[in-house]
């Protein structure tokens, strides 16, 4: 019996390795009945960030791209509140990720899903011209995906992002969405 | 099929199920509760609890906390403590937790436990088994890199590349099975000592099993150990290693 110390021996050159991944999980409609199954309507209350309260909401600044408006909506029953969601994008090192954020009336969070994931190599995750790509999207005009993000293992992800931007959301939600 | 995403132990969970919205949701909650459990960011998990007072007193944790943490020490126990939930620096190991009778443990000392290389793979395993009994006859649930895939049909596994974690290339295929993959910053010396070019710049350690608990924690002890013919038996397991340049490995000998 040989006492050698086992080796790590040559396999195989993996095949063409591949660099862009996508999936679109939820659309605005699914994303809303998902966070809001009880709400009978969904009106859009978009929140203008004007310099101001923008400069009054504490915590991590966006990493996202850099809007004008807080894309939101009032979501009711029978014409009672129920909540807010809120939609957002955040960049991580080479990824763009649309989440939504579920909101009770009482600012207290229900629940965060994702929507869209997409990363790819290189710089154009911040190159507005990629990610204009993500604007106006509704349901009926899926996007176009390269491949879908399926059972990929390592390198685990950060949802580091996504934690910081639901916090700035929150304080967003409680500055101007709560009556 | 649907899919999911949520952020959930510290990563991005994703669920794809042939099963109704409402198992996928059910999925994610077991998640949920896992991270609840055994995140240390929580001063009431019971990771928390322990850290806090477990070497005072007995603490009684939920049956979940209990299974990670035999299957952890069981884990040390077969590594030599390659694989350890107590982080060093106190200078405590795992042979200072007691697991005793009525779900209650006890440190020898104080300690830090942190159950995140193994707990992942635990709720990957709960969620799978969750959509199962939610009537799912196939999917996926991978959590950060820590999967598994369920149902007839065989689905193939890519890697992300050490060094270029952007680029992902396929490396096996799974049927009912699990695997995970660990980095390391580590050249192997043997395989440097035979001059194989590029693992100065890193490579990764995928393990595959058939619960994803099993393949997260051994990819953290052979990360460490290098290959490990007799412990990857033990658990009737396989192991690759993939370098930067894509060069995949397996265990000789």
């Amino acid at each position: 019996m040989s006492t050698r110390a086992p080796l790590w021996v040559p396999l195989a050159v993996l095949c063409a390795p591949t660099s862009v991944q996508a999936t679109q999980y939820l659309t605005l409609e699914q994303a809303q009945k998902a966070l809001f199954p009880e709400a009978d309507a969904f009106a859009a209350t978009p929140v203008r960030l004007t310099p101001e309260p923008r400069a009054r909401i504490k915590g991590p600044q966006p990493t996202g791209p850099r809007r004008d408006e807080q894309r939101a909506w009032a979501a009711t029953r029978g014409g009672a509140l129920l909540g807010h969601m809120l939609v957002d994008e955040v960049i991580g090192k080479h990824e763009l990720i649309t989440y939504a954020l579920g909101v009770g009336a009482d600012g207290v969070a229900r629940g965060v899903e994702i929507m869209e994931y997409r990363e790819s190599r290189g710089g154009e995750v911040r190159d507005p011209r990629w990610r204009a790509q993500f604007k106006g999207k509704r349901s009926g005009t899926p996007l176009r995906l390269d491949q879908d993000i399926q059972n990929i293992s390592g390198a685990t992800l950060s949802c580091r992002h996504i934690t910081e931007g639901v916090s700035r959301l929150l304080a967003l939600h409680a500055t101007a969405l709560m009556k | 099929m649907i899919s999911r995403a949520r952020p959930l132990l510290g990563t991005i969970v994703s669920i794809r199920a042939g099963a109704p919205e409402q198992a996928v949701a059910h999925a994610f909650a077991t998640i949920e509760r896992v991270h609840h459990l055994m995140s240390t960011h929580a001063d009431d998990s019971d990771v928390s609890r322990i850290n806090a007072r477990g070497h005072r007193q007995a603490v009684r944790v939920h049956p979940w906390t209990m299974r990670v943490l035999r299957a952890a020490v069981s884990m040390s126990r077969a590594t030599g403590g390659a694989f350890d939930v107590t982080l060093g620096a106190q200078g405590a190991s795992y042979a200072d937790i007691l697991l005793l009778t009525g779900r209650r443990v006890r440190l020898k000392r104080r300690a830090s436990l942190d159950l995140g290389g193994i707990a992942k793979g635990f709720a990957v395993d709960l969620a799978v088994a969750a959509l199962k009994r939610c009537g799912a006859g196939a999917g996926s649930v991978n959590a950060g890199g820590d999967l598994r895939v369920f149902g007839k049909a065989s689905q193939s596994i890519s890697v992300r590349l050490p060094g270029d974690s952007s680029l992902t290339a396929p490396l096996l295929t799974l049927r009912n099975g699990a695997c995970a993959t660990s980095g390391s910053y580590f050249g192997s010396r043997q395989i440097d000592a035979r001059g194989r070019r590029a693992l100065c710049r890193g490579y990764s350690v995928t393990v595959q099993a058939r619960n994803c608990m099993v393949a997260d924690a051994l990819t953290k002890a052979l990360a460490a150990l290098g290959p490990q013919p007799d412990l990857l038996r033990r658990f009737n397991a396989r192991a690759y290693l993939v370098d930067a340049a894509g060069t995949a490995y397996a265990p000789g000998g």
